[in-house]
């Protein structure tokens, strides 16, 4: 009897890992979107609801454990030294061309984005930094592909899906991500690509090319809708690739990823 | 239909709550120590169907490709379902151990799943304690609601 009840539970589960295991394998992604489209709408109150509960909640907490005046203060620095960074990294790189070059390659000006605010109403739920999802969607104009920023000029990652009333952001640190970017005084290029959700790495870059440890990693405009001069983040380790034909960085990210709440889209230039 | 709401708040709590509460990889799986407990409270039979459609959800809401968490819910059920009789889950004391045990099995079958099918992730054991101790928790509290209920 009792064997019999284990052998039919050793069924279903056999079967349950069949055919899903088959799902896995055939991976039809798109086809189960009208499905996700279906899901993101009913849970779109109730996700923006907890996530706004949750960052109260978080930041109660936060402001208690700390001593209150000083983490204010702190906040305000660090968010006055993001812009700073920011800053920094786009004159360095207004020094470095001029603006017949910048005409002659048709360049975007900066600080003339279209962008659009959104809030952030979930995160990858591995808390692995993969991914994000924000309250804009196909209905406020969102397109596949469109960079996401802070703070004007420091880019998070790019859209990747999206639904009526929401987007999945691939964030820059996220094995998915890929990037063309410039690094350094010299404009080192490279393609920056996420590594386990929490930092970067700058890759192909020429071992002529000199970089050094603190320089700044921005986008080159070669990657489809991304601009150039975005912040990536800084380069805190150098090395040479496996093969040793090229140079290798480690990029950190200019501000904590798990931390974010408000995020701008761009959708075009002014 | 209001098994089917818990579901979905467990897999909303999971991305838009515990992804804050606990960042960095040190969230528990909710749902996962959610349906230990219910496998442990009600029998695998029963809540079977439940268990899929679980696994269907999370697939879907966590942008991974779908089957991943069913299986991993399924295999997780069925396993646990083996051993449930075993488990000293009558005294106070019995139950804080099967909480710790089974988070701790459930902390390592996930990290085990993801790392076949995301990628691997650097290993920390400060975050792992932290998701340990938050799942015991859950399960704790998981465990005494569905057993109270008896929902199936």
């Amino acid at each position: 009897m009792l064997e019999k009840k284990f052998r039919r539970r050793l069924i279903k589960t056999a079967l349950t890992a069949a055919v899903f295991g088959l799902l896995i394998f055939l991976n039809p992604y798109s086809f189960f979107n009208p499905f996700r489209e279906i899901l993101f709408k009913i849970t779109y109150p109730i996700e923006k609801t907890f996530c706004f509960l949750s960052w109260k909640a978080s930041n109660t907490y936060d402001l208690f454990s700390s001593i209150g005046e000083l983490k204010r203060e702190n906040e305000r620095l660090a968010e006055e030294n993001l812009k700073l960074l920011s800053e920094s990294a786009m004159l360095r790189d207004m020094r470095a061309e001029n603006e017949t070059l910048r005409k002659e390659l048709n360049m975007l000006p900066r600080g003339r984005f279209e962008l659009e605010p959104a809030r952030v109403i979930s995160y990858d739920a591995r808390g692995r930094g993969n991914w994000i999802k924000i309250n804009k969607g196909g209905k406020h104009g969102i397109k596949e592909e469109m960079p996401v920023i802070v703070f004007n000029s420091i880019m998070v990652g790019k859209i990747e899906k999206v639904f009526s009333e929401s987007s999945q952001v691939i964030l820059t640190t996220s094995p998915q991500s890929s990037i063309n970017a410039v690094a350094g005084a010299a404009g080192a290029r490279g393609i920056v690509k996420g590594k386990y959700g929490l930092k970067m790495v700058m890759d192909m870059i020429l071992q002529s090319d000199p970089i050094n440890v603190g320089d700044k990693v921005i986008t080159s405009g070669m990657s489809g809708s991304i601009p150039r001069g975005l912040l990536l983040g800084a380069i805190n380790e150098i090395s040479l690739s496996p093969d040793h034909l090229f140079q290798q960085a480690v990029v950190s990210p200019a501000l904590d990823f798990s931390k974010l709440d408000i995020v701008f889209i761009i959708k075009g230039v002014k | 239909m209001a098994l089917f709401m818990l579901i979905l708040t467990g897999v909303l709590v999971q991305t838009s709550v515990l992804t804050i509460v606990f960042p960095r990889g040190q969230a528990p799986n909710v749902v996962l120590l959610v349906i230990i407990a219910w496998t442990i409270a009600v029998g695998f039979d029963k809540i079977w169907p439940w268990v899929i459609t679980a696994g269907i959800i999370m697939d879907l809401a966590f942008f991974e490709p779908l089957g991943k968490n069913v299986i991993l819910l399924t295999l997780a059920s069925c396993a646990v379902d083996f051993f449930s009789n075993r488990l000293p889950t009558e005294s106070r004391a019995g139950k804080i151990i099967t909480a710790f045990f089974v988070s701790a099995l459930a902390a390592a079958l996930d990290s085990f799943f993801n790392i076949f099918f995301v990628g691997p992730m650097p290993f920390a054991v400060k975050n792992i304690a932290v998701q340990i101790a938050a799942g015991a928790i859950l399960f704790y509290a998981s465990y005494i609601f569905l057993k109270k209920r008896k929902i199936a």
